[in-house]
């Protein structure tokens, strides 16, 4: 539950950038946690990064594309709809000439 | 759609003209239930109230603005803060305007402040486009930072997949389009914001057009932003 809530700040504050990188390049970033100095990108997101963590954060980045970039997406959507049409009512209806 | 609006405008100016003896108004005054304007010099009081009413009326505009510039997530840094320096100007300076108004006592003065409630402070024509558009361009900003912020990410994501040999015709497609309208999103919608803000309540009625072309150019942003978030979910779909 701990990695998904940090999971989920990668793609909403990182853009996932990072995340599909790791996916690539998934066998690195493996051997890479074993070896504790080097997680800088695992520890900087995760708060207890270890192998298994990294290997949900490869997965997790994924499905992070299919379902919290979207819905993160269709709120910013909503919400432009929403500030578009009352601009589109004041400029079309405006009060007054003042 | 500024031809009829001025038509409307002088028109009802006329008539609030002619009419209250206080000074042009608004067409919010002319076209509001009230049935016959006063006077000045024969209803001073009257006139007085309906000042006072139009005075109330943009504060309370002015606090409509203020709302959704405070719960507009989307506003950089520096244009909500500009934004607030307006509209905090505009409030005091309306605010002032009521206290002055409330001691008036003779129509000179009523007919000074009326004026300079339209003309030094435009709440509906000036301030009103720059703040709703403001936010408007600076939410589309956001979401094509984000959008564009996914296109490395996608086209990764497709070289994996083409490396173990899938057919992703169809996913390219769909992200060759996302990206031709994030980029015309963007690029509708860069300078819109510092234009917005660049406009001052002494800039009407020209800078009508200004508000009018910048929602052309942020209604066609969002066209282009809807269709980029449409490509987005059958590039998704592909990739799953």
């Amino acid at each position: 539950m701990r990695y998904k809530k940090g999971i989920v700040e990668i793609v909403i504050a990182v853009g996932m950038t990072l995340g599909l990188a790791s996916c690539a390049n998934s066998n690195s970033s493996a051997s890479t946690t074993t070896s504790a100095p080097k997680q800088t990108v695992s520890t900087s997101t995760i708060t207890s990064p270890t192998t298994s963590g990294i290997t949900t954060t490869t997965v997790a980045t994924q499905s992070g594309l299919s379902s919290n970039t979207l819905n993160q997406l269709n709120q910013q959507l909503g919400s432009l709809d929403s500030n578009a049409n009352q601009s589109n009512q004041d400029i079309s209806n405006p009060q007054g000439d003042s | 759609m500024l031809k009829k609006f001025m038509k409307i405008s002088v028109l009802t100016g006329m008539v609030t003209l002619s009419t209250l003896g206080v000074g042009q108004l608004s067409a919010h005054a002319a076209t509001s239930t009230k049935p016959s304007a006063p006077t000045c010099s024969t209803n001073f009081s009257g006139a007085q109230q309906l000042v006072e009413s139009e005075l109330s009326a943009r504060t309370t505009q002015l606090g409509k603005l203020q709302t959704r510039v405070n719960r507009s997530t989307a506003l950089s840094q520096d244009d909500r803060s500009s934004l607030i320096s307006i509209l905090s100007n505009e409030q005091n300076g309306i605010s002032a305007l009521s206290s002055k108004v409330s001691t008036d006592t003779t129509c000179q003065e009523l007919k000074q402040d009326a004026h300079a409630m339209v003309y030094d402070y435009r709440v509906y024509v000036v301030v009103t486009p720059q703040t709703d558009l403001t936010v408007v361009a600076d939410s589309e900003s956001s979401i094509e930072s984000s959008m564009t912020s996914l296109e490395p990410v996608i086209q990764s994501a497709i070289n994996q997949e083409l490396a173990k040999g899938k057919d992703l015709t169809a996913v390219e497609q769909a992200f060759a389009s996302y990206q031709s309208e994030v980029t015309s999103a963007t690029s509708l919608t860069s300078n819109i914001s510092s234009t917005m803000l660049a406009q001052v309540p002494s800039g009407y009625p020209q800078n009508w057009q200004t508000f009018l072309n910048a929602r052309t150019s942020t209604e066609t942003a969002r066209t282009n932003i809807h269709s980029a978030y449409s490509e987005l979910k059958i590039i998704v779909s592909g990739l799953k």
